[in-house]
């Protein structure tokens, strides 16, 4: 694909470039080839790691469990459980809408935030920022989850901060609140990163031209920040949604184990004797639910253009 | 063991899925007699209690304990707790607090059912019938449910003041946070509790038959097990009468709080010989995941 897009660009200059379409057509077909030495490695792991990954779960999906030892016979059985199961529609239902929420709501929050960033501090501070928010990755995960309960437990920090003022003890754990905060934790520095890389790129002169032409702030946002911002928008929100998905951790202690998720539902099967069949099913469907959204984000965020 | 055979010589089973190893011939029958500890078992425990598979031992318990029910006392009294009905009251509404596995959160609901040993029943060998009623019972207590959490995450939501009843807890936990200095407190309710086990098994092809044997007669001996009554992730009641002696002349307090002070009612396996007390096993009459998905279903409804 990446080979793809570099010949139409270099198509496109050769056209209005007389000197390029001349003299430099070899340059790109050069780059291809670096291009193709130094992308086998990472070809090889994906291949290897994911797509060799992807190929072992979908032939699992088909193997069946006796007597908690995987046997190789290809059955169907897995999928018809799956997708004759109540459970398994209500928790897809509930895992889509608990993910999708916690994507847009990452992204509502993270927009003004990188904006701040992108556009009214100083670059010292800007990079301090973007130190703030690689940072979190360097600390578990599981803990800060795990130290949110304590805040949100009855007798939790921010119970305790309530009563203060004679507000009676609010349930907050297992809560929809508390779930959004345990996926916010994991993937909000991620999402405002991805946002405030692409807040950055956006070129200034054409904000500058919406004010000079009487553009409020607010409208200059609204029509040349976010169009213009779109892709790291829509990947904000994919980065969001896929980290979202695959979660465990959230459901668990942000949703105290009242909110079942997919990955729920694959821990589960995996507990109640190693049905690693079953968590296949599951998990395959995940991947491709995975895929869906990231394909609609990516056609979102670069669509087609009208030939005129 | 079924997936890497010839790794493990020795291993420490959840004495209820016994049956299912035998059953992938993974486990080596065992002669209990062959080792000298044996002798020193509590007479309650120096016979099958419905671990063995066809007659023939392939495990030997080392440690055991009741799931109760376990409360903080400063929210619920001793009467309370009386029954497992507790569990329904109105003031305990968001405040139950369950273990995310159905083998140790379902056992209480089919006790509570009637499904009791006093009643000559296990409460995980029922009718499919009856298995109905238990979901059905177990569904009624939804409103009642704080959260699903795995074992730390229980003993922080005790301390902070979450959920203030645990049924399928015990005294295996209510000493670590009394350690803490937590009020809670646990009891056999009169519907009864159910008995975890841990035991060692000798895998079926072991190179080193000699030094699992060693293995088994070492978690067997008074000072493995006074060491596992005692140790600090959780505590337990151990078989050997001699451990329990051990106890009491070595660490006098721990023996107490164990109830392991001595042999006579009451103490810790006054329980199990009131007949209140059922073993953990798979389901008979229904499959592994048939209890597994009622649970899923529950924890998602």
């Amino acid at each position: 694909m990446e080979f793809g897009i570099e010949r139409k660009r270099v198509h496109t200059r050769a056209r209005g470039d007389a000197r390029l379409r001349t003299g430099s057509v070899t340059t790109p077909l050069r780059a291809s080839g670096a291009a193709v030495v130094t992308g086998l490695p990472m070809l090889a792991w994906q291949t290897a790691f994911f797509l060799g990954a992807v190929v072992v779960l979908v032939l699992m999906s088909f193997w069946s469990l006796e007597n908690f030892r995987i046997v190789h016979h290809y059955i169907l059985g897995n999928w018809k459980d799956v997708f004759s199961s109540s459970l398994f529609r209500s928790v897809y239902v509930h895992t889509i809408w608990y993910t999708g929420l916690s994507a847009v709501v990452g992204v509502l929050l993270a927009f003004p935030f990188a904006y701040g960033l992108a556009f009214h501090v100083p670059p010292a501070v800007r990079r301090v920022a973007l130190l703030l928010l690689i940072i979190p990755f360097f600390t578990s995960y599981l803990i800060r989850s795990y130290s949110w309960t304590f805040i949100l437990a009855d007798g939790g920090l921010l119970n305790r901060f309530l009563g203060l003022f004679g507000l009676r003890h609010f349930a907050f754990q297992g809560s929809l609140l508390s779930l959004q905060i345990g996926y916010l934790t994991y993937f909000f520095p991620l999402v405002t990163l991805v946002i405030l890389l692409s807040l950055m790129n956006v070129d200034r002169s054409l904000i500058e031209a919406a004010n000079n032409l009487g553009a409020g702030r607010v409208r200059s946002v609204l029509t040349v920040v976010l169009p213009s911002a779109r892709i790291g928008l829509v990947f904000g929100f994919a980065f969001g949604f896929m980290l979202a998905l695959g979660d465990y951790i959230a459901p668990t202690f942000g949703g105290s184990g009242k909110r079942t998720t997919l990955s729920v539902l694959v821990v589960d099967a995996t507990k109640a004797g190693g049905d690693f069949p079953r968590a296949a099913a599951i998990a395959v469907i995940m991947v491709i639910t995975l895929l869906a959204v990231l394909f609609a984000a990516f056609a979102f965020a670069f669509p087609r253009r009208r030939r005129v | 063991m079924s997936q890497n055979p010839g790794v493990y010589d020795a291993v420490t089973t959840s004495c209820e899925y016994v049956p299912e190893y035998v059953k992938a011939d993974l486990l080596m029958e065992m002669d209990p007699t062959e080792y000298p500890a044996w002798n020193d078992y509590l007479p309650e425990f120096r016979k099958d209690i419905g671990y063995s598979v066809n007659g023939k031992v392939y495990t030997i318990l080392y440690e055991f304990g009741y799931l109760d029910l376990m409360y903080r006392q400063d929210r619920l009294s001793t009467s309370d707790v009386g029954s497992y009905a507790i569990l329904w009251d109105p003031s305990l509404k968001g405040k139950v607090g369950f273990q995310d596995w159905w083998g140790n959160s379902m056992g209480w609901v089919s006790l509570y059912n009637g499904n009791t040993p006093a009643n000559g029943k296990n409460p995980f060998e029922i009718s499919n019938a009856e298995f109905a009623k238990v979901k059905k019972t177990l569904f009624s207590l939804k409103p009642q449910v704080a959260g699903f959490y795995e074992l730390a995450a229980i003993f922080s939501n005790f301390a902070n003041d979450t959920i203030w009843a645990y049924p399928g807890g015990g005294d295996w936990a209510t000493l670590l946070l009394r350690d803490q200095g937590l009020p809670v407190a646990s009891s056999v309710p009169k519907e009864g509790g159910v008995l975890w086990g841990e035991a060692i098994s000798i895998v079926k092809g072991s190179k080193k038959l000699e030094a699992a044997k060693q293995l088994v007669a070492y978690l067997m001996s008074p000072d493995a097990q006074a060491k596992l009554a005692t140790k600090p992730s959780y505590s337990a009641i151990v078989p050997n009468k001699k451990a329990w002696t051990l106890l009491q002349n070595n660490d006098p307090s721990w023996a107490t709080r164990l109830q392991m002070n001595q042999f006579t009612d009451p103490c810790a396996i006054t329980p199990w010989r009131e007949n209140k007390i059922a073993v953990r096993l798979l389901p008979k009459n229904q499959t592994i995941e048939e209890w597994a998905n009622v649970w899923a279903e529950f924890k998602a409804s």
